[in-house]
């Protein structure tokens, strides 16, 4: 078969451009770390890498969202620690204002005591976060969560959940509303502490006031139990939601890498293959180059005398 | 002695001839389309002599070109064909580099956003995390628009492409007709033209890199050339001529017009196959076309989803929200071809129902048709408005004729102009407008769920709390008296509401259900936003980076695609040339050795007369 002068350059030279642009490739490829430099590469590969990156940033911003909602839910925690020592102090007060050498001097040292108490304990039930909202009365803001009334103390709040989205499917509430800490079941903690006062204030001397008394300051100590057990009953439920976070933030930080993984595999360039194409590539151009010096020199011109 | 003089005067003029020709092909050796000649020398007439007959010579009777009709013609196929595979190949490959842009690209501002949301909804009072949202809203459009930016200029593109290569066929075509011409006279003087014959091929092949051409030799007359679906381009020395020309139905769209005798016709854009023409052609219709359409479609499903939910909440000043987003609206087209001045309507009512279709609506006279253009489907409208893929098509404004034709494009400007429609961080509904309570003083452990509402809420909220109480299983103080069924973890609705109640409540318990107060620290309506970055809301079926994941992968499977077809198009054209140049080219080499070849014809013919002329000296001196 005839080969044409013409033809013969033209081909070695489309060629040696092929092998230079592979060499390129290659070289990018280890430059930018990335096994696909375009989606024309691997598409599949591409969205999936989309896919795995968008999921990947999803879990870091629950992870966030799971600290976020740590915050509230310890601080909650703490105060009503606070709140469960209280009462139980007041709960000793009333024992001890139960026995019957008590005086009507000591009387009225437990009921300004019991007074004392009510005071701090609308004082945690108002507890503010650091940007001064109220972190027991739900979506209310602007007002505290309890205000003192001459029977006890009014909700201005409502029962609003700040619920946060902690994983896919899962909303988290962090924070309880005051209502149902302090007045439920039946039983206003602070109207029972309120009439503990007024019944510790009023005088006694009669048989009869004396047996109401006691009566009275007995089914006090029953009112006050049930209000601790709610009390205890929040707080159980604020841990157990603190539990889940946790284990929650054990898979994400697990999911985490597991994505991460999955992302290098994807786009991830494999370091060794792209090292040994390159100097397969190098060594191919090397020879193409070398093959076309050596033929495209020989001619017959040169040995016509 | 003359005889001998005159076959060596023929020996020395063929060679001579053998020489040119030779020193030819050298001078030609990369000259592009040219044929190798070879002198054809024939034995002239002899002389019948007393002994037998006497050879007179040598004639050169042609000049040959070493030509193939049939690898010429398979190169030329070839090279159209590959011609248009590069040509969308290269188009493609400008947008799959566009999207390749992992770290900074649209998906990356698209997470970012979301990010936003997800950080407000966990303190929806805070102004920095609503600034937050806002300026990343802005960077995500802003990406959408760069984007659809970089399409409408490929679009530029390929019309500024398509001018000048109907400029390039016009001038060939030109060519092509005046080389007929030429040929035509120099073969009725008798001599084949070889050279011109080699620059009408090499203009044929020319062309083919345009548009794909079917060529009937017609002998003495020339090359007719046709192209699309058989238009004559070149009829012997008449050519005709094609001029790009507005879409009727898209201004700023171009195709190719074909001028006849009195008026343009134009070309449909399927009939324009093969070369550079083709493949421009094809890139639009089946990629950009689409690509923008789909980017289209998500800002529009994006924007519609982000706004309407905004508006089932309250902003921090305690009012209904209002649109966040901004984005372009449907194109509608009238054809330049209508005789009447209406113009139709298209609107989008459900962004979850769009495709990334365009539609065709055209007017018969009584009835209304319209045609998705992407798969052919034909709806007959019972009226106007009527609402077809979650568009409402109607009329906006004049009476249509019939035979009217309206273009439609649902989604193609919808990336162009979206954007963030609010600058005051105040307006974000991060709030939901109701909140529900299972008062304390209930004896029962019955509890009232979150209430949820939807569009119809607003057109009559809440003015203040209701309260329901349920005695068997009914629940009765809607305030419009009505009653419900009551079953324990029952979904219940009013007014745009929907909520349960579970447990088991006592007779006299209250369940109660008011307006929210404004500035509430409510993050409800936020988390329900952050959540449209998982729900299907691009045709039902996709999220929004779903929804780009798909764009990406139709773009990367079509640039693969091209980029296989045209590295083989490209080998096959390669392989054509080569063996059609393995029959027309010219080797160096070769004609090296025809170089001595001829020259030592030369000195044997000299030397014959030098003979001649010894053996004239001799009989002179017998004298």
């Amino acid at each position: 078969m005839r080969i044409s002068t013409q033809n013969f350059y033209a081909t070695s030279t489309a060629r040696m451009n092929d092998l230079q642009a592979n060499l390129m490739k290659t070289q990018q490829q280890i430059q930018s770390g990335m096994k696909n430099l375009t989606p024309a590469d691997d598409p599949v590969a591409a969205a999936k890498a989309l896919g795995l990156a968008q999921a990947k940033s999803q879990n870091e911003q629950f992870g966030v969202n799971r600290q976020n909602a740590k915050d509230p839910l310890q601080y909650s925690e703490v105060v009503l620690d606070s709140v469960v020592s209280l009462l139980q102090d007041v709960k000793d007060i009333v024992l001890n204002a139960s026995n019957g050498t008590v005086s009507e001097a000591d009387r009225k040292i437990f009921a300004s005591d019991i007074s004392g108490r009510l005071d701090q304990l609308i004082g945690l039930a108002n507890t503010s976060d650091s940007s001064g909202n109220p972190i027991f009365s739900g979506f209310e803001t602007g007002k505290p969560a309890f205000t003192k009334t001459a029977t006890g103390a009014v909700y201005n709040g409502d029962q609003g959940q700040r619920g946060v989205q902690v994983d896919t499917s899962r909303q988290i509430a962090t924070n309880d509303a005051g209502d149902k800490i302090f007045q439920a079941n039946g039983n206003d903690v602070f109207r029972t502490l309120t009439d503990l006062v007024s019944m510790l204030n009023a005088p006694v001397s009669t048989a009869a006031e004396k047996s109401a008394l006691t009566a009275n300051l007995a089914s006090s100590n029953v009112k006050l139990t049930s209000s601790l057990d709610n009390v205890l009953t929040v707080r159980a439920s604020i841990g157990s939601r603190l539990k889940e976070i946790d284990t929650l933030d054990v898979a994400g930080s697990a999911k985490g890498l597991y994505l991460e993984e999955s992302l290098a595999d994807v786009q991830g360039v494999d370091y060794v293959k792209a090292v040994t194409d390159l100097t397969q590539q190098k060594t191919m151009l090397d020879a193409a180059q070398q093959s076309f010096a050596k033929i495209s020199g020989m001619s017959l011109f040169d040995y016509m005398r | 002695m003359s005889s001998i003089l005159n076959i060596g005067r023929t020996a020395l003029a063929a060679a001579h001839a053998g020489l040119a020709t030779t020193g030819h092909n050298i001078a030609n050796a990369a000259t592009p389309g040219y044929s190798r000649q070879a002198v054809v020398q024939s034995a002239a007439p002899s002389q019948k002599n007393g002994n037998g007959y006497l050879g007179g010579g040598t004639v050169v009777s042609d000049v040959r070109r070493s030509y193939n009709e049939l690898l010429t013609s398979q190169v030329r196929l070839a090279q159209s064909s590959q011609s248009a595979s590069t040509t969308y190949f290269r188009g493609l490959s400008t947008i799959d580099n566009m999207l390749g842009d992992g770290s900074d690209g649209l998906s990356p501002a698209i997470q970012d956003f979301f990010k936003g949301l997800q950080g407000l909804s966990t303190d929806p009072l805070s102004a920095a995390s609503r600034q937050a949202v806002l300026s990343s809203g802005e960077s995500m459009s802003a990406q959408f628009r760069t984007f659809n930016s970089q399409l409408t200029d490929s679009r530029e593109n390929v019309n500024s492409e398509i001018v000048s290569s109907v400029q390039n066929i016009n001038s060939y075509a030109k060519q092509i007709g005046d080389l007929n011409e030429s040929i035509s006279l120099a073969i009725s003087a008798g001599q084949t033209p070889n050279d011109l014959l080699d620059q009408r091929d090499q203009a044929v092949l020319e062309l083919s890199k345009e548009i794909k051409v079917s060529v009937v030799n017609d002998g003495q007359d020339g090359f007719n050339v046709f192209i699309g679906n058989g238009q004559p381009l070149v009829v012997g020395a008449k050519t005709y001529v094609l001029t790009p020309k507005n879409s009727e139905s898209e201004p700023g769209r171009l195709v190719v017009a074909y001028r006849g005798d009195t008026k343009d016709f134009v070309m449909p854009e399927e009939s324009v196959a093969g070369g550079k023409l083709g493949g421009l052609f094809e890139f639009r219709a089946k990629t950009l076309d689409l690509a923008q359409n789909m980017l289209g479609r998500m800002a529009i499903v994006f924007s519609e989803s982000m706004n309407e939910q905004n508006k089932l909440g309250l902003d921090q000043a305690g009012k209904q929200g209002g649109d966040i987003f901004t984005v372009g609206s449907p194109i509608s087209t009238p054809s330049a071809k209508n005789t009447s001045s209406a113009i139709a309507s298209a609107s989008i009512v459900k962004a979850s129902d769009l495709t990334t279709s365009n539609y065709k609506m055209k007017f018969d006279g009584t009835n209304y048709t319209v045609t998705r253009m992407s798969d052919g489907d034909v709806t007959t409208l019972s009226g106007v408005p009527q609402t077809i893929d979650g568009v409402s098509f109607g009329i906006g404004s004049g009476a249509p004729a019939a035979g009217d034709e309206f273009l439609i494009q649902p989604s193609a400007a919808g990336a162009e102009k979206f954007g963030v429609k609010i600058s005051d961080v105040k307006l974000i509904a991060t709030s939901a407008p109701v909140v529900s309570a299972s008062p304390v003083a209930n004896v029962g452990t019955g509890k009232i769920s979150d209430v949820r509402v939807d569009k119809t809420y607003f057109g009559s909220p809440l003015s203040g709390p209701i309260s329901l109480t349920i005695s068997g299983s009914v629940i009765s103080g809607f305030p419009d008296g009505s009653t419900q069924a009551y079953t324990p973890g029952g979904s219940v609705s009013y007014g745009g509401m929907s909520f349960s109640i579970d447990g088991s409540p006592a007779v006299g318990d209250v369940f109660t259900i008011g307006p929210a107060t404004p500035g509430a620290r409510d993050g409800r309506n936020a988390v329900l936003l952050g959540g449209l970055q998982s729900a299907n809301i691009v045709g039902g079926t996709t999220t929004i980076q779903g929804s780009f994941g798909e764009l990406v992968s139709n773009v990367g499977n079509k640039a693969r695609e091209l980029s296989v077809t045209s590295g083989a198009d490209t080998k096959i054209l390669n392989e054509a040339v080569k063996t059609q140049q393995s029959e027309s080219g010219v080797n160096l080499d070769e004609e090296a050795a025809n170089l001595m070849k001829y020259q030592q014809a030369y000195q044997a013919a000299g030397k014959l007369m030098q003979t001649a002329n010894t053996m004239f000296d001799v009989l002179l001196t017998l004298g």
